[in-house]
C-alpha cells in the first residue's frame, strides 16, 4: 500500500478516469438519442463508445493493482454520465410540447406567442374557480426558455407544462 | 460442492445488484438527474470492477456462466421495480368521461388535485375532458378516484417534464 500515490498509479488511475469520462459521456449520448430515434447517430456513437471501452476495459482489467484505479475507474465513469447529459441537454434536439394554462391572460399570451412566430392552440377550459384557457404549443427544445420567458413577462401566475413529443408532421413550426 | 453452489450465488447476487443499479441509472439519465446518476453510476462501476472482474477472469463453467446470466436478466428487472418505487416526477392524466365529466372534476378537487375541465365531443356527443397532472405517487390514487365514480372513464397517462407553478397536491 505505500506506492498507492507514485506517479506511475497517479497516471494509470488519470488515463482511466479519462477514458472512462470519454466513453461513459458517449454512452449517454448514445442512450438519449436511442430514445429520440436518430439511428445513423446511434450508430456513430455506439461504434466510438465501443471502441473507447475495449481499450480502457483492457487496461483495467489487466492493471487492477491498485485502489487508486478502482476508485478512478468508477468516478471516470459516473462523471462521464453526467458529462453525457449536459452535451445532450446543450445540444437540445428534438421538440417539447408546451402547455399553459393562464386564468386571466391567455389570449393575450397566445397574441404575443403568436407575435413572436409561435404557433399556439387556444382552448377554452375551466379550472377550480372559472374559465382558464389552455394554450399548446410545439416548439424545438431550443426555444423552450424564450417561450416561458414571453409567458412570465405577461402572467407570472401561469402554470407551464413541458413534454417530449415524437418527430412531428405538418403544423407550424417557427424557423 | 457447497462452495461450487455458493459461488453460483453470490456471482448471481452481485450481478443483480449492479445491474439494478445501472437500470436504475438509466432512468434517472433519462429524467435529467443529474446527481443521481453520478451516484448509481459510481457504485455500479464500483461493483462491476471489484466483484464482476474477478468473475470475468475466472469465469470457469456453465454454471456460472447461467448465474452471471440469471443476475442480470434478474437486475434488470429488479432495478425497474426500485425505479417505479422511487417514482419521481409528474404525471399528466387525460380522463375523458362522457357523462359524469363535472361530477368527476368536483370529486378530484374535493381530494386536493389540481385540473382543468376541457368541453370535448366524442362519437356519441359531447364529453369532458380532464386534463390533470399530479406525482407520478398519486397516480394509482387518482385512478381509483375516477374508476369508483365512472368505471367507463377513459385514462391516459404520459409524463411530463420541468414544470412551473400550478397546484400540486402533496
Amino acid at each position: 500500500m505505500e506506492n498507492l500515490f507514485t506517479l506511475d498509479a497517479l497516471l494509470g488511475a488519470g488515463l482511466i478516469f479519462l477514458l472512462r469520462v470519454g466513453d461513459m459521456s458517449l454512452d449517454t449520448l448514445r442512450v438519449l438519442f436511442i430514445m429520440r430515434g436518430k439511428k445513423s447517430v446511434v450508430w456513430i456513437l455506439g461504434f466510438l463508445q465501443a471502441t473507447i471501452f475495449v481499450i480502457a476495459i483492457s487496461i483495467v482489467l489487466t492493471s487492477l493493482d491498485n485502489p487508486l484505479k478502482i476508485v478512478a475507474y468508477a468516478a471516470g465513469f459516473a462523471t462521464g454520465n453526467v458529462i453525457g447529459m449536459l452535451i445532450e441537454e446543450k445540444l437540445a434536439i428534438g421538440y417539447i410540447q408546451i402547455r399553459i394554462i393562464s386564468s386571466r391572460f391567455g389570449s393575450a399570451i397566445a397574441e404575443e406567442l403568436r407575435d413572436e412566430g409561435f404557433a399556439v392552440t387556444e382552448v377554452a377550459a375551466r379550472g377550480k374557480e372559472g374559465m382558464v384557457a389552455l394554450l399548446s404549443l410545439s416548439v424545438l427544445r431550443k426555444q423552450v426558455n424564450d417561450v416561458k420567458n414571453i409567458v412570465n413577462k405577461i402572467d407570472d401566475t401561469a402554470f407551464i407544462t413541458v413534454e417530449n413529443v415524437r418527430p412531428v408532421r405538418r403544423g407550424f413550426w417557427r424557423a | 460442492m457447497i462452495s461450487f453452489f455458493l459461488a453460483g450465488l453470490f456471482i448471481f447476487a452481485m450481478r443483480v445488484l449492479s445491474v439494478s443499479l445501472a437500470t436504475t441509472r438509466l432512468m434517472m439519465v433519462v429524467q435529467g438527474r443529474k446527481l443521481l446518476a453520478w451516484i448509481t453510476g459510481f457504485l455500479q462501476a464500483l461493483i462491476f470492477i471489484t466483484i464482476v472482474r474477478d468473475v470475468l477472469l475466472n469465469i470457469g463453467d456453465w454454471t456460472k456462466v447461467l448465474a452471471y446470466s440469471g443476475g442480470f436478466a434478474t437486475g434488470v428487472i429488479v432495478g425497474m421495480m426500485i425505479e417505479s418505487r422511487i417514482a419521481l416526477g409528474y404525471i399528466r392524466l387525460h380522463i375523458i368521461s362522457p357523462s359524469r365529466g363535472k361530477q368527476l372534476a368536483n370529486r378530484l378537487r374535493e381530494n386536493g388535485f389540481g385540473l382543468t375541465e376541457i368541453p370535448a365531443k366524442g362519437k356519441d356527443g359531447a364529453v369532458t375532458l380532464i386534463n390533470c397532472n399530479i406525482t407520478r405517487r398519486q397516480v394509482n390514487q387518482v385512478v381509483d378516484i375516477v374508476t369508483d365514480l365512472d368505471p367507463e372513464a377513459f385514462i391516459t397517462a404520459e409524463s411530463v417534464r420541468s414544470v412551473q407553478r400550478g397546484f400540486w397536491r402533496n
